[in-house]
């Protein structure tokens, strides 16, 4: 890797591998794992050097690339099993966080992707359908499931006004 | 109600942007690919789970009957669905042929008309066919994914005697295609083996326009509602908002059953087997896990049990096949999950549940790693406990498709990896990035499976854009030599603690 690919690749990181990480743990729940994804995005990112048009054209790769590495190890050895969700839940810091989250990873991981891509990357449904290759209307599904879980949380909680 | 949804969507920014990558990652994955050393041999370190007392009881037995068989007429519409190559099979088609209740009722309204086809249940499974045509085509020139299709689609929920399906269970599935650019099929799986349906059930189906769900729905449109079950009955006035249609389903005249068999069974990891449903559709057993514990205690302190750690076997010792599952788990440990197995019966007669124990291996022996040079087959792929067959590989344009079985216990089936000679991935150049997507299309007829991957290149819209020569068949033939089969060690049967059911 030369010094140039080497800042090509640093700042295409300091872009976007936060949210790619943040994606990964939600989906995968396990740090190790997350961070496998994302290398392995960026490995790809490597091999690959696909031509990209704009910032949001990168990004979108990046993501739908991420998502089938997440879907792959997934299906891979021992991740077809229900892991903990401490290490994620090791982020949150207040009681009403932690319980929130555990609503969020108590959905199946595609759910909770969508959910991380609409309500935290702000994706809407046809982008979302879009950028994972799915039919709209299962990522529509996906979110109102996800949706009608955490408003009922979040309302029955009394965390937002209702 | 707008400052109500930016404040949700504020609160679960916040939540997920505390998820932060430490800050050595960075430099360990530039490292990383500077050495080309990332390893993609699906190695993984499993959770230890804590041991719980056991018990285990016969409860008894009930029996119910699958959806009434019908006429030539109704079979043909739902073979139809499948002959289709779009269509994704989830059930055994000739089985569902068997049980399905032709419906064709059907609203039509501001040019698009929703038709439920057919449905076909028994006490595993509701399955919903439905069609959508317009009017005016969905699309023009082949573009089936611009955002104007999905936009002139309906969104559709299904109400199971005025619950809403799919949203209290796992297991439930989705497939649907446009079979020409008037006409859009899709079918609805839901599991409804952890509830109580009567043999006379309602179905409702009731759709929306997607253009809709461009913003936030109105807090008193139907569908809000129905999220929130605040709908203890859909109203006419509600009914004439959007696309609906109903139907009474009888499924007590069936001349084949399904039965249920209450197992009663507590594994020493906390996981208790409720009942197993056996079923033309699928075989499944309902298992659970309760809640244990304080969210507040120290996470060592409740064991999130891994609820899927068991193995079935009948009375001969033939493993079944326990399929993969969205299974998920509450935030306080508890669980209801439903885990479809092949190989089984109503003639079964005993159920023995095994326990499955994962210990990590030694420094080396993490894994084992076979590989094979296709061409020959059946190719088999020996572990400890069981065996993989490859019975044939297919090469197309785009994509593989390895057929295989699986005899004796593989713990979440194989997962194989496509090489050349060099070690790599077969097919794809560096101009155009395509990714390999997995599915697995499970062949209840057969009990076996087939693994397709798919060489899937989108531009920047997500659009599919055309395969190049890099992955046509003769491409990808020439450089696809070996079968890779990888596999944890270290989960072992524990058969001393195996608990035998006798279904009969």
């Amino acid at each position: 890797m030369t010094d140039a690919d080497r800042e090509y690749y640093s700042e295409v990181y300091d872009k976007y591998a936060a949210d790619l990480y943040r994606m990964s743990l939600i989906y995968l729940k396990r740090r190790e794992d997350a961070e496998e994804a994302v290398a392995d995005a960026f490995v790809r990112l490597m091999e690959y050097r696909p031509r990209f048009e704009n910032d949001a054209h990168e990004k979108a790769w990046l993501m739908k690339t991420t998502v089938n590495i997440c879907k792959n190890l997934r299906k891979s050895a021992l991740f077809r099993r229900v892991i903990t969700n401490d290490e994620v839940l090791s982020y949150m810091s207040v009681p009403e966080e932690v319980t929130i989250m555990e609503e969020v990873l108590s959905l199946p991981p595609e759910y909770r992707v969508i959910i991380y891509m609409h309500y935290y990357q702000g994706y809407k449904s046809d982008e979302i359908a879009a950028i994972l290759g799915m039919n709209k209307n299962t990522v529509l599904s996906r979110l109102s499931r996800g949706r009608k879980k955490l408003k009922s949380i979040l309302t029955e909680g009394g965390f937002f006004y209702a | 109600m707008l400052n109500e949804n930016n404040s949700r969507q504020n609160e679960i920014k916040n939540i997920f942007s505390k998820i932060t990558a430490d800050d050595d990652m960075k430099e360990r994955i530039l490292t990383a690919m500077e050495e080309k050393e990332m390893r993609k041999t699906g190695l993984r370190r499993g959770k230890c789970i804590i041991a719980a007392a056991i018990c285990a009881a016969v409860i008894g037995a009930t029996t119910a009957f699958a959806a009434s068989p019908t006429g030539q007429e109704a079979l043909s519409s739902i073979i139809a669905y499948f002959q289709n190559e779009q269509s994704t099979p989830m059930t055994s088609i000739g089985e569902l042929a068997k049980y399905n209740e032709e419906v064709g009722a059907s609203v039509t309204k501001d040019g698009l008309t929703l038709t439920l086809d057919n449905v076909a249940a028994d006490d595993n499974f509701v399955h919903i066919f439905y069609t959508i045509t317009s009017e005016t085509p969905f699309y023009e020139d082949g573009n089936q994914y611009s955002s104007e299709t999905w936009d002139r689609l309906l969104w559709i929920e299904c109400g199971i005697n005025g619950e809403l399906a799919g949203y209290s269970n796992n297991n439930n599935k989705a497939d649907s295609y446009f079979a020409d650019e008037y006409t859009y099929k899709a079918m609805r799986k839901y599991n409804i083996s952890s509830e109580s349906i009567p043999d006379n059930f309602k179905v409702e189906l009731f759709g929306e326009m997607n253009a809709a769900f461009k913003k936030e729905l109105p807090e008193n449109s139907l569908f809000n509602l129905v999220w929130q079950n605040k709908v203890d009955e859909i109203t006419d006035e509600q009914k004439a908002e959007v696309w609906y249609v109903c139907a009474d389903v009888d499924k007590s005249a069936a001349k084949v059953k399904s039965v249920t068999r209450d197992i009663g069974v507590t594994l020493d990891s906390g996981i208790i087997i409720d009942k197993a449903v056996f079923s033309p559709f699928g075989n499944q057993v309902i298992v659970r896990t309760e809640a244990s514990g304080d969210l507040n205690q120290d996470s060592s302190d409740y064991a999130l049990s891994l609820v899927d750690d068991f193995a079935l076997f009948d009375e001969n010792g033939i493993c079944l096949d326990i399929l993969d599952a969205d299974a998920s788990m509450a935030a306080d440990g508890s669980s209801n999950n439903s885990f479809e197995f092949l190989k089984a019966d109503l003639n079964t007669k005993k159920l023995t549940i095994v326990p499955t124990h994962y210990s990590e291996p030694k420094s080396g022996e993490e894994a084992t790693v076979i590989d094979k040079k296709i061409g020959e087959y059946p190719m088999t792929f020996e572990l400890k406990d069981g065996e993989v067959i490859v019975t044939d590989v297919r090469i197309y344009d785009g994509r593989v498709e390895v057929d295989y079985r699986i005899d004796g216990f593989i713990k979440y089936g194989p997962y194989f990896e496509l090489l050349n000679d060099a070690g790599a991935e077969p097919g794809g150049n560096t101009e155009v990035h395509y990714d390999r997507v997995l599915d697995t299309e499970v062949h209840h007829d057969t009990n076996s499976y087939t693994d397709v991957y798919t060489y899937d290149a989108r531009d920047e819209n997500g659009r599919p854009i055309p395969m190049d020569d890099s992955v046509s068949a003769e491409a990808i033939k020439a450089n696809f030599t070996t079968l890779r089969f990888e596999r944890i060690n270290g989960v072992t049967l524990d058969w001393d603690n195996a608990v035998t059911v006798d279904l009969k």
